[in-house]
C-alpha cells in the first residue's frame, strides 16, 4: 500500500516537474515573441522619441566629461537642469559599448518583466498555465506594450525592480540581501520607489485587517526605503521643491496644461489602457481574494494595485505611467480571477461550456488587447521625429548662426537641440523654468498670432530669434504655417517638405 | 533584545554629555548662520519682522514718545522692551539665540522629568534644535519664541501658570491665547475647576488689556486670514515642519505608544490642521514632533531590528538627514533679507540731505525704516502696481502725495515686481527727466525724485 502511494507521489512529482518545465519553456517563447515584436516595431525608425533626446544629450555629456548635463547651453529656460542622473550614468556605460543599447535595453527589460509576473502568479495560483496567462496579459497590455518601446526611460527598470521585490517578499528571510539590493537600486533609479513604499504600507494594512501576522521585517524594509528614497529625492530636487513646492510633483506643469500632460482619467481610458479582460477579471480576482476567500499571497499583489489606483485618482502620477505600473499586478489578479471562474464553472452543469468560452475569450482578447497594443505601438512610433523632420532640423543648423534662439513646440525642442545643435527657447523639462505658465502661454500666443507686431514683441520679451514651424506644430495648432500678416521684418525659409523657419529681423529693420 | 547600544549605557552617556551636546549643537546651529551672515557682509539679523521690532526698541532707547518714522504700533511689545535692554549692551542680535537655547534646555529638562529617560529627552532636544522653525526663531527677532518660553515656564512651574500665560498673551496675543485655551482644556480634563477658572479669567483680562493696548491688529490673524496649507519645510515653507522629522515622529508613535497610537496621531493631525489656520501653532507642532522623534531614535538605538543591517544603515541615514537639515536651514538664513547690497544702499540714504520717503518693494519697508531712518512710501502691496504703471501722471501724483524723495530698485524687485525689459516705472526712471540717478555703494539702483513743488 505504502509502496503504491510512494510510487504515485514520485509520479506526481515527475508530472509537476514536466509541467513546470513546459511552463518555463512557454514563458521563454512568449518573452522572445514579445521582445521580437517590440524590436521589429522600433526598428521601423532609426530615431528615438522626441523626449528621449534630452537624456541622450545628458548621456553623451557624461561620456565626454564624466558629469551629467546640468548647465545646458542649448535651452534658454532650462539652462539649469535638475534631475536624477543615476539612470543616465548606467546608460552611459552601456551605450559606450553599443548605441543599439538605447533601443534594445528598454525592450529587453520589458520582456524580462514577464519572469517575476510568472513566478508571482505561480505561487499565488499553484498553476503554470495560470502563470502563463498572467505573463501573456502583462506582455500584451495595450499601454504597457507600447510604453518605453522607443524612448530612453528608467521606468522599465524601475518596474522590473518593483516586480522582483514583490516576488521575493514571500520569503524575506531567504531573500533578504537581494531584497535590500533591489530596494536601494530602485530608490536611486526612479521615484516609483514611493509607489513601492505605499504598496508595502497598504499590504501591511490589508494583512493586519485580515488577521494575518505581519512580518516585522516588512515594516523595517518599508521604513528604511521610505526614508532613504525621500532623502535622496529631496536632495536631487531640492531647488525645485523649494521654488515650486508641491508643484514639483507635477513637474512644474501649469494647472491649465496638466490634463494634456498627465492625461484625464476615465473608465474608458482605463479599460482601453489595461485591456478589458485584464480589467474585468483583475477586479473580479481582487473581489474574490478580499471578500470570498482571503488569500495572503493575493494581498501582496493587491498592495501595489491599490497604491497606484490612489496615485492615479489623486493625479500624482501621469495616467499612462500609472496604467503601465498597474498592468502586471492587475494581470496577475486577472489570471487568478480567470482560474477562480473556471473552477466555478467546472462545478456547475455548464462545465461543457468552458472550451467554447475560452475560444470566445481568445477572440475577445485579440480585439481588446492585441490590436490596441499594436495600435499604441504605432502611436509610439509617431512620437519619434520623421526623417523629413530630422532633415529640417539639420537644414535649420545650416541656416542659422550658433547664437540663434529657436522657438519650437515643447515636444520637439529636445530633438531640435540634438539634431541642429541650436538653442531653443524651452523644452519639455519644465522643472528649471521659473514661470512655466507664462512661457507655455506665450508659446501658444506666438503660434496662433495674427499680427507680425505681436510676434516681434514676444521675440523681444522672450529673447528668441527664429520660429520653427514643423509637422509637429502643424499637427498641434491645426494649420500649415503661421497666420501672421505679411511682414517685411519676418523672413520665411522653407526648411524641408513644409517645415518653415521664420527669422525675426524686426529690431534690425527698426 | 539589545539594539545598537543598551538602554543603560545610553542613559549613562546621556547623563554625562547631554547638556554639553545640547549647548554645543545649539551654538553651532543658532549662531552659525549669524556668523556666516557677518562674513558675507550682510546685516547680522535676518528677517523683516526683526527690523520692525528693532525699530520699536530704538524708539524705546531714544526715550522719545513720538515715532520719528511713524508706524502702526503705539505701544511696544514686551519683546521690544527685552530687545531694547539687550541693545543697551550692544548685542540685540544675541536675544533670539539665547531665548532659543533657553527653550531647548527647558524642553529637555521637562522631558527628562516627565519620561525619566535622559537619552530620549536628548534626542528630542536635538530634533528641536535642527528643526527648520527653530532655525528661523533662533535668528529672527520674533515674540513667538518668548511666548513659547513663557508657556514652557507655565508648564514647569504650575503654581504660576496663570501669570506665565498672561505674560505669554501680552507677548504674542495669538500664541498666548491658544496656549491659554490648551491649559484651560487640560485643567478641565483633570477636573481642576478652580485652576481652570483662574487661567480663563486672567487670560480673558489680559486679552482685553492687550486689545486695548495694541488695537485689534494682532487679532486679525485669528480670523483665518493666514490660512495656508503649506506647512512642510521641504515644499518651500521656511517655517514649516520637516517631512523627515514628521515621518520619524510617526515611527515614534508606532513603536513607542502602543495603545495610545490613535490619540497621538489625532494630536499630530489636529496640530497640523491647526497650524494651517494659526501659524503660531507650528511651534507646538514642532515641539510635539521633536518629542516623538526623540522616542523614535531612542527605540531605534536600543531595540534590535530583525534586519540589523538596515537598522545601522538607517541610523547613518538619520545622521545624514540631520546634517542636510542643518546645512539647508543655514543656507536659507544666509539668503534671508536684508542682504549686504540693500542695507548699504539704505544706510547711505540715511545721511543724504533731502528729506522724504523711499519708494521700494513693500517687503523691504522695515529695512527702509531701520537702516535709512526714513519712511517707506509703500508698506503693503496695495499700491505696488505703481511699479507697473505706464501712466506717468498717476505715478507722479502718487509719489508727490507720498513725499517720495528716493526710488530704490533691487535685483529681487526686477525678478518679481517689475516688468521685463524697460517698461513700467523703469521706463519713467530713465526717460522722464524727473529722476536723477545716484551712485550707490550697494548693488541696488537709486534715483532721486524731483518734486515740482519742493524742488521747483
Amino acid at each position: 500500500m505504502e509502496e503504491t502511494k510512494q510510487s504515485a507521489g514520485t509520479g506526481d512529482a515527475v508530472v509537476d516537474g514536466r509541467r513546470a518545465y513546459q511552463g518555463y519553456l512557454a514563458l521563454a517563447i512568449l518573452m522572445i515573441i514579445i521582445f521580437a515584436v517590440r524590436m521589429s516595431v522600433v526598428e521601423q525608425t532609426p530615431y528615438l522619441s522626441y523626449d528621449s533626446y534630452l537624456a541622450v544629450r545628458s548621456v553623451e555629456h557624461i561620456q565626454e566629461t564624466g558629469a551629467p548635463l546640468r548647465d545646458d547651453p542649448l535651452s534658454v529656460t532650462g539652462h539649469a537642469r535638475i534631475g536624477n542622473p543615476v539612470h543616465e550614468y548606467g546608460l552611459a556605460l552601456l551605450t559606450a559599448m553599443t548605441p543599439v543599447a538605447y533601443k534594445v535595453l528598454p525592450n529587453l527589460i520589458m520582456a524580462l518583466l514577464l519572469i517575476p509576473v510568472y513566478l508571482i502568479t505561480r505561487r499565488l495560483s499553484g498553476s503554470s498555465f495560470v502563470a502563463f496567462i498572467a505573463a501573456l496579459l502583462t506582455g500584451t497590455g495595450p499601454v504597457l506594450f507600447a510604453r518605453s518601446m522607443n524612448s530612453v526611460s528608467p521606468v522599465p527598470l524601475a518596474l522590473l525592480l518593483i516586480l522582483i521585490i514583490i516576488a521575493l517578499l514571500h520569503d524575506i528571510e531567504r531573500h533578504i540581501f537581494p531584497l535590500i539590493f533591489c530596494a536601494i537600486a530602485l530608490a536611486f533609479t526612479h521615484p516609483l520607489i514611493f509607489v513601492l513604499s505605499l504598496s508595502l504600507l497598504i499590504m501591511m494594512l490589508l494583512l493586519r485587517v485580515e488577521g494575518y501576522g505581519v512580518d516585522d521585517r516588512l515594516g523595517e524594509l518599508f521604513f528604511f526605503t521610505l526614508l532613504l528614497s525621500l532623502w535622496f529625492y529631496v536632495l536631487v530636487f531640492k531647488n525645485a521643491l523649494f521654488e515650486f513646492g508641491i508643484g514639483t510633483l507635477w513637474r512644474n506643469v501649469p494647472g491649465a496644461y496638466l490634463a494634456s500632460v498627465f492625461g484625464d482619467i476615465s473608465l474608458l481610458s482605463m479599460l482601453y489602457g489595461l485591456g478589458i479582460i485584464t480589467f474585468l477579471f483583475g477586479t473580479f480576482g481582487m473581489y474574490h481574494a478580499l471578500f470570498e476567500r482571503p488569500h495572503r499571497e493575493a494581498y501582496v499583489v493587491m498592495g501595489p494595485v491599490f497604491a497606484i489606483a490612489v496615485l492615479i485618482v489623486l493625479r500624482l502620477i501621469p495616467i499612462d505611467l500609472g496604467i503601465t505600473v498597474i498592468t502586471p499586478f492587475l494581470a496577475i489578479m486577472a489570471a487568478y480571477g480567470l482560474m477562480v471562474s473556471v473552477h466555478y464553472i467546472r462545478r456547475t452543469k455548464a462545465a461543457w461550456s468552458i472550451y467554447p468560452l475560452a475560444a470566445m475569450l481568445a477572440v475577445f482578447f485579440t480585439f481588446s488587447a492585441l490590436l490596441p497594443a499594436l495600435s499604441n505601438a504605432n502611436g509610439e512610433l509617431a512620437r519619434a521625429p520623421s526623417s523629413d523632420q530630422v532633415a529640417s532640423y539639420e537644414r535649420l543648423r545650416d541656416l542659422t548662426d550658433q547664437h540663434a534662439v529657436v522657438l519650437t513646440t515643447m515636444e520637439e525642442a529636445a530633438a531640435v537641440q540634438y539634431f541642429s545643435g541650436r538653442t531653443t527657447l524651452t523644452d519639455d523639462d519644465l522643472l528649471p523654468v521659473h514661470n512655466s505658465a507664462a512661457v507655455m502661454r506665450d508659446i501658444d500666443a506666438v503660434y496662433t498670432a495674427r499680427f507680425a507686431l505681436s510676434v516681434a514683441g514676444k521675440s523681444g520679451e522672450m529673447g528668441f530669434t527664429h520660429i520653427l514651424f514643423s509637422e509637429d506644430a502643424a499637427r498641434r495648432y491645426g494649420r500649415d504655417r503661421l497666420l501672421i500678416d505679411d511682414a517685411a521684418c519676418i523672413e520665411v525659409s522653407d526648411l524641408h517638405r513644409g517645415s518653415l523657419l521664420y527669422a525675426i529681423r524686426c529690431e534690425e529693420a527698426s | 533584545m539589545a539594539g545598537v547600544i543598551s538602554h543603560h549605557e545610553l542613559e549613562y552617556h546621556s547623563q554625562r554629555y547631554a547638556v554639553i551636546i545640547i549647548l554645543a549643537l545649539s551654538l553651532i546651529v543658532f549662531l552659525g548662520p549669524l556668523i556666516l551672515r557677518v562674513a558675507d557682509g550682510s546685516p547680522i539679523t535676518p528677517g523683516g519682522e526683526s527690523y520692525t521690532l528693532l525699530h520699536d526698541a530704538d524708539i524705546l532707547l531714544s526715550g522719545s514718545s513720538t515715532d520719528t518714522v511713524p508706524f502702526q504700533r503705539s505701544v511696544p511689545s514686551p519683546y521690544a522692551i527685552l530687545l531694547a535692554f539687550m541693545a543697551l549692551f550692544g548685542v540685540p542680535w544675541l536675544l533670539p539665540p539665547l531665548l532659543a537655547i533657553a527653550v531647548v534646555m527647558i524642553s529637555y529638562l521637562l522631558l527628562t522629568a516627565t519620561y525619566g529617560q535622559r537619552s530620549m529627552a536628548l534626542f528630542a532636544a536635538v530634533a528641536l534644535i535642527i528643526s527648520p522653525l527653530m532655525s528661523v526663531l533662533a535668528t529672527w527677532h520674533a515674540p513667538l519664541l518668548l511666548c513659547s518660553l513663557l508657556v514652557l515656564g507655565a508648564i514647569a512651574i504650575g503654581r504660576f501658570a496663570p501669570a506665565f500665560i498672561a505674560a505669554a498673551i501680552l507677548t504674542h496675543p495669538v500664541g498666548g491665547s491658544l496656549a491659554a485655551m490648551a491649559f484651560i482644556a487640560y485643567a478641565a480634563y483633570r477636573k481642576e475647576w478652580v485652576r481652570s477658572a483662574v487661567i480663563a479669567g486672567s487670560s480673558t483680562a489680559i486679552a482685553i488689556v492687550t486689545i486695548l493696548l495694541f488695537g485689534t491688529r494682532p487679532f486679525h490673524e485669528l480670523v483665518f486670514a493666514s490660512w495656508s496649507p503649506d506647512i512642510i519645510f521641504e515644499l518651500g515653507m521656511p517655517t514649516g515642519v520637516s517631512v523627515f522629522l514628521l515621518i520619524l515622529a510617526c515611527y515614534g508613535i508606532m513603536v513607542d505608544f502602543t495603545g495610545r497610537r490613535i490619540a497621538w496621531f489625532s494630536v499630530l493631525i489636529a496640530l497640523m490642521l491647526g497650524s494651517m489656520a494659526f501659524p503660531s501653532l507650528l511651534i507646538a507642532l514642532t515641539v510635539i514632533i521633536a518629542l516623538l522623534v526623540g522616542h523614535a531614535v531612542h527605540r531605534l538605538l536600543v531595540v534590535e531590528w530583525r534586519l540589523s543591517m538596515l537598522q545601522e544603515s538607517l541610523l547613518i541615514l538619520i545622521g545624514c538627514i540631520a546634517l542636510f537639515l542643518v546645512i539647508t536651514t543655514m543656507r536659507e538664513r544666509l539668503a534671508d533679507d536684508p542682504d549686504a547690497a540693500l542695507s548699504r544702499t539704505l544706510i547711505t540714504l540715511r545721511n543724504t540731505e533731502r528729506d522724504g520717503a523711499i519708494l521700494t518693494d513693500p517687503q523691504d519697508a522695515p529695512f527702509v525704516r531701520h537702516f535709512s531712518g526714513r519712511k517707506p512710501a509703500l508698506e503693503t502691496n496695495d499700491h505696488s502696481d505703481i511699479f507697473l504703471s505706464r501712466d506717468a501722471v498717476r505715478a507722479y501724483a502718487f509719489m508727490e502725495s507720498s513725499d517720495v524723495a528716493y526710488v530704490v530698485i533691487t535685483d529681487a524687485m526686477r525678478d518679481d515686481l517689475l516688468l521685463e525689459g524697460e517698461d513700467g516705472i523703469l521706463f519713467l526712471l530713465q526717460h522722464s527727466g524727473r529722476f536723477v540717478p545716484i551712485a550707490s555703494p550697494g548693488g541696488a539702483s537709486v534715483w532721486y525724485f524731483i518734486q515740482l513743488e519742493r524742488d521747483g
